[in-house]
This record gives structure tokens, C-alpha cells and sequence, in this order.
């Protein structure tokens, strides 16, 4: 048996290039740190029961729409409300247990394979962010569309509709993105998701209670009809994109920096 | 060219524990080291320092000539790493597994394929190779571990305890894999407190206790330091306690410790060629009616690590009491006769 180890590994050893630039190579892993991570978030059973989920709100939305004659908009809102309560939750879970609850075995099963922090740390992200607003848009895109096709009051423009996703999709961005620098921040997932939780549904919380008209269905809305009938002054928009395009800047070079800083 | 070098490296925890005390040392190219110590010595620790994977405290670690980092990812891709724990996927299958650590190191797919067939042949694993991970025995994780290692063809591999919980063949397997890959021009450090496995592979040792380096450099040398004209002699017979007696008065210089009811370890104190005292002892025992079983020369590497520890242990209980109560001078004998510690 000896004799056929040593072969092999001769052989093993002979057969052996050199594989590629750094470039490369740190390309290579982000998009294999990608994938895989992409295959366990697909086959979390927390994404596929929110998943689930979203569609039965979805077909709901749209059956209310074709059989009350209340306006889409006021439909699609309370959607996108809904959406952001709970969603945000499952957003936050995903996205702050990304890396600390990999962190025991981060060093020796992933970053000692020619690994830097950085690459890791990209993966994470963007699988992150490309899961979560993948689901969040694979549902509400076809579902205001159709909502608005077939709703029996329409009041919405579509440059509102795509203007309202926009700022969705803005905001859970910024809970991913926030949600992978609480990660290297707290070692213990549970601690990271409490702390980022209260932070977060607090912050929701302000938000409508400054918009908010009244304590009516119509009422805790605020705005958010308005601009879904695509009645939006181009001030609120850049104002909106500033202030959440700022954390997307920011949060990778600060959540960079603390995953370089510590030991794996 | 030295693939590694440490100086003055020094790790504190933030609990304060010193996992690391100003240790130094250099690896050539193409040799293996033995990381040698007892269970928290500090072993993991210089090999985490060592893949950058910790931050210093104090000192610098140099792999291939460039300084270590956490950011080092291209250094560590020329670094194949063999970790305790494993740290296996429990549901992947070794395939998938190996597949996985092939990606990461940005291995093109055809040469990722090719080198998959060969390690896996090579660890013995093909018969293996779609099974989940969390179906195989701890031999064969343990050499799946090293087929992963050894996947991005590294210029030095790092084995962190590779024969620990393995049965006599799985060890001999992997002692065997070890020494085909110097062979092969590796440049291996090998954690272990397995010592007749370092013994069997090494060709210099370092030596932790309790974060500090006690010895570095070749095994020869780690032997010649612990007993020198020393043999074990294992009897049986009625007069070996006589035997003793008749030779100790004939000749001073030569000392005996029973090791057991069988066992005589016998100390020359002769340098050299002892040849002849060693006829003197082996006639007497002759003489008194005992009869020689086997001959074994101590000098062992477990022999000499162990002496090396009782030193180190009793240098610093030395240090820590003051050296007003003699002790000082106990180690000042132990230093200067070496061997008298065995009689």
C-alpha cells in the first residue's frame, strides 16, 4: 500500500502548476465564497418559509385589489409596510448571522485556504444582499405590476411603483449591509441580531411616527401613496438616495476594517 | 532560504493568558519541524501566528520571506494547512468537499479534476470519495484534511496534530504520506505530542512549554542533550539487585535506576565509546544468574523531551521561590551532569 501512496502523491505533487495571478485567484474565491454561500441561504428553511410566505401575501394583495375597491396604492402600501416589519426581520436574521455564526471555524476552514478577510467579506455581502433583494423583488415586482393592471381602482404610475421599489430595495440594502457589519461586530449572533433589532425597529418606528398623518389605515401610511401615484419632488428623492447610498459607501470599508483587526 | 521565520513572537489573549513568550525560530526550505509540547504549550497558537490568522502582540512572523498578515491571502494560498478540528462540512461529500477547497484557492476546473483523482488515490480515499464527511471514520477525515492541504500544491504544509486519534495503521498511513511529501521537497511543521511520530519525521524539533520555546534545532541534537551513554536493559532473573551492588562498588562512574521489576536503566560515565563498561555490566549480570532480554538505547526523542521539561519545570519553580533555598543549586547540577538526574 505504501508503494501506491508514494506513486500518487508523486504523482500528485508532479501534475501540480501554479494556479493563476492574485487577481485571480481572489476573483475565483469571491465568486466560489458566493456560490456557496448562495447554496446555504437557498436551502435555509427560513428563506424558503418567508419565501412561501411573501406569495401568499402577494396573491392576497392582488385578490383584494381585483375585489375591493379601495385604490392600489393603499393596497401596495400597506404591502410594502408589511413588508418592511417583517421582511426587515428575516432580513436582519440573514444578514447578521452571515458571518459570526461562521466565526468558529471561519480562520481554519475558510480564510487558511488563500483567503483574505476582504474577498470573504464581499461574498458575504453580496450574496446577502442579492438573496434577500432578490425575494423581496421576484415577489413585489410581478405583484404591482398585476396589482395595477387588475386592480379594480388604479391609482398608481409605474414611475411611482418603480420609485417605490427603488427606496425598498434602498432600505434593505442598508439593514444587509448593516446587518454583516454587526456580524464581525458581535461575535454572538443573538447579541448582534437584539442589538441591531432595537436599533432598526426603533428607527422604523420614528419614521412613521413623523409621517404618519393619523392613527387611521390611511393615516399611518403617510407619503408612501403618494409616491406610488408618482407625485415625488426630485428633492425627496436625491435626499432619500443620499442618505441611504451613504451606509452602502461606508458600512464595507468599516465592517473591512474590523474583520482585519481581529483574530480569526 | 528559510521558508519561516519568527522573532521575538509573543501572543497574549485578552484574557491575559501568555499563549506565546518571545519565541524565535527559523525553518529551511525542505525540512520538517516538529512543534512539539505538552497540551496547551502554545502549539495551535504559533500555527494560527504563523498562518496569520492571529495578530502578534509583539515580534513578526515571515513566511517565504514576506511578513505574515490576516491580510495575506496570497502568502497562505502557497500554504496547505492541516487543522485539529477538521472543520469539516458534515454534509458535503469528500469530493464536493475537496472540489470546495479547490475553488477557493482559484484552481481551474480541468487541473482542480486532475488533482482530485490524484489526492484522493493518494490518501486512499477514492473507494470513499461520495460519502458525506460526517460517514467516515476520523482516519479517514484525517486524511481527507490532508488531501485538502495538499490540494493547492503547497510549498509549505502546516500539520496540526495529523496521527492523533488514529489507529497504529492509520498512523503509520500518514507517517508514511508525511515522509513521501519531504521527499517531494515539501517544507513541513508538524504539531504533535505524539514524539516517537516527530521522531520518526522531523528533522529539527522545537520544543514549547507553557509559551516558551525550551530547545530548537535538529533531533540529533534534542537526543544528545538528554542522555548521553545511557541504556535501558530489560532482565529477568533472581540476582540483578546483587549484580547491582558488585558493580557499583567495582565501578563508580557507572549508575543504575530500576525502571521496573524487568527494566535497568544504566548510566555510563564515560563519553564516548562505552563500549566496554557496558561488556563489564552485561558479564556481571551474566555472572549473578541474570538473564539479558533486550538492549534499548535511550536517547529516544520522548526521553529527551521529557528530561527537557522536568528542567524547564524545575527552572522556573526555581525562579518563582527565589534562589535562597538551594534549589538554584539543584539546577545548576542538573545543568552541568546531565545524566546524574538518572541515577
Amino acid at each position: 500500500m505504501t508503494t501506491s501512496i508514494n506513486e500518487a502523491v508523486r504523482e500528485a505533487t508532479q501534475t501540480l502548476t501554479p494556479a493563476g495571478t492574485a487577481r485571480k485567484r481572489s476573483f475565483a474565491a469571491f465568486i466560489s465564497l458566493t456560490q456557496y454561500d448562495l447554496s446555504i441561504l437557498w436551502g435555509s428553511w427560513i428563506i424558503r418559509f418567508w419565501f412561501l410566505l411573501t406569495i401568499i401575501g402577494a396573491v392576497s394583495a392582488v385578490l383584494l385589489a381585483r375585489n375591493y375597491s379601495d385604490q392600489t396604492s393603499f393596497f401596495i402600501s400597506w404591502a410594502l409596510v408589511l413588508y418592511s416589519g417583517l421582511g426587515s426581520f428575516v432580513a436582519l436574521i440573514v444578514s447578521t448571522s452571515a458571518i459570526s455564526s461562521e466565526r468558529p471555524f471561519l480562520g481554519v476552514a475558510v480564510i487558511s485556504r488563500g483567503i483574505a478577510p476582504t474577498p470573504y467579506l464581499l461574498a458575504k455581502l453580496f450574496s446577502r444582499s442579492l438573496t434577500i433583494l432578490g425575494m423581496f423583488l421576484i415577489v413585489m415586482v410581478p405583484t404591482m405590476f398585476i396589482v395595477q393592471a387588475q386592480g379594480l381602482t388604479n391609482d398608481m404610475e409605474t414611475s411611482g411603483m418603480l420609485l417605490a421599489l427603488g427606496y425598498w430595495s434602498l432600505m434593505l440594502m442598508v439593514l444587509v449591509f448593516l446587518g454583516i457589519t454587526f456580524s464581525v461586530m458581535f461575535t454572538n449572533t443573538l447579541v448582534g441580531v437584539t442589538v441591531l433589532g432595537v436599533f432598526w425597529y426603533m428607527g422604523l418606528m420614528l419614521l412613521a411616527a413623523t409621517y404618519a398623518g393619523d392613527l387611521t389605515a390611511d393615516g399611518v401610511l403617510g407619503g408612501l401613496p403618494l409616491v406610488l401615484q408618482g407625485e415625488s419632488r426630485l428633492v425627496e428623492i436625491s435626499t432619500i438616495l443620499i442618505i441611504g447610498g451613504i451606509p452602502l459607501l461606508v458600512l464595507p470599508f468599516v465592517a473591512t476594517r474590523i474583520v482585519n483587526s481581529r483574530d480569526m | 532560504m528559510d521558508v519561516v521565520e519568527i522573532n521575538d513572537l509573543t501572543k497574549i489573549y485578552d484574557n491575559r493568558l501568555v499563549a506565546l513568550n518571545t519565541v524565535s525560530l527559523k525553518l529551511p526550505q525542505g525540512s520538517i519541524m516538529g512543534l512539539i509540547g505538552p497540551n496547551g504549550a502554545g502549539k495551535s497558537t504559533a500555527l494560527m501566528l504563523i498562518l496569520g490568522l492571529q495578530k502578534p502582540t509583539a515580534g513578526s512572523v515571515y513566511v517565504f520571506g514576506q511578513p505574515m498578515a490576516l491580510s495575506s491571502g496570497d502568502l497562505r494560498s502557497r500554504i496547505g494547512f492541516l487543522p485539529q478540528s477538521g472543520a469539516f462540512p458534515p454534509d458535503m461529500s469528500c469530493i464536493t468537499y475537496l472540489d470546495q477547497i479547490g475553488k477557493l484557492f482559484g484552481i481551474p476546473r480541468e487541473l482542480r479534476k486532475k488533482r482530485l483523482s490524484s489526492l484522493l488515490h493518494a490518501t486512499d480515499l477514492l473507494q470513499a470519495s461520495s460519502q458525506r464527511i460526517d460517514h467516515l471514520s476520523s482516519g479517514q477525515r484525517t486524511r481527507l484534511g490532508i488531501a485538502a492541504a495538499l490540494i493547492n500544491d503547497p510549498d509549505l504544509l502546516i500539520l496540526d496534530e495529523p496521527t492523533v486519534g488514529l489507529d497504529p495503521e492509520g498512523r503509520a498511513f500518514t507517517i508514511s504520506l508525511i515522509s513521501e511529501l519531504r521527499r517531494a521537497g515539501k517544507t513541513i511543521i508538524l504539531s504533535t505530542h505524539i514524539l516517537p511520530d516527530a521522531d520518526q519525521v522531523c528533522d529539527y524539533v522545537a520544543v514549547l512549554n507553557q509559551g516558551k520555546l525550551i530547545f530548537s534545532g535538529p533531533v540529533e541534537e534534542m537526543k544528545r542533550i538528554a542522555y548521553l551513554n545511557t541504556v535501558d536493559l530489560t532482565v529477568a532473573g533472581e540476582g540483578i539487585d546483587v549484580a547491582i551492588v558488585a558493580i557499583e562498588a567495582k565501578d563508580p562512574d557507572t549508575h543504575f535506576e530500576r525502571l521496573g521489576a524487568e527494566t535497568v536503566r544504566v548510566a555510563f560515565q564515560q563519553q564516548g565509546d562505552f563500549s566496554e563498561p557496558l561488556a563489564n555490566v552485561l558479564m556481571e549480570f551474566s555472572r549473578c544468574g541474570v538473564t539479558l532480554r533486550a538492549i534499548r538505547q535511550v536517547g529516544e526523542l520522548e526521553d529527551a523531551f521529557l528530561k527537557r521539561l522536568a528542567e524547564d519545570r524545575l527552572r522556573g519553580f526555581s525562579r518563582a521561590i527565589g534562589k535562597q533555598n538551594g534549589l538554584a543549586q539543584i539546577l545548576q547540577t542538573v545543568e552541568a551532569q546531565p545524566q546524574e538526574t538518572s541515577s
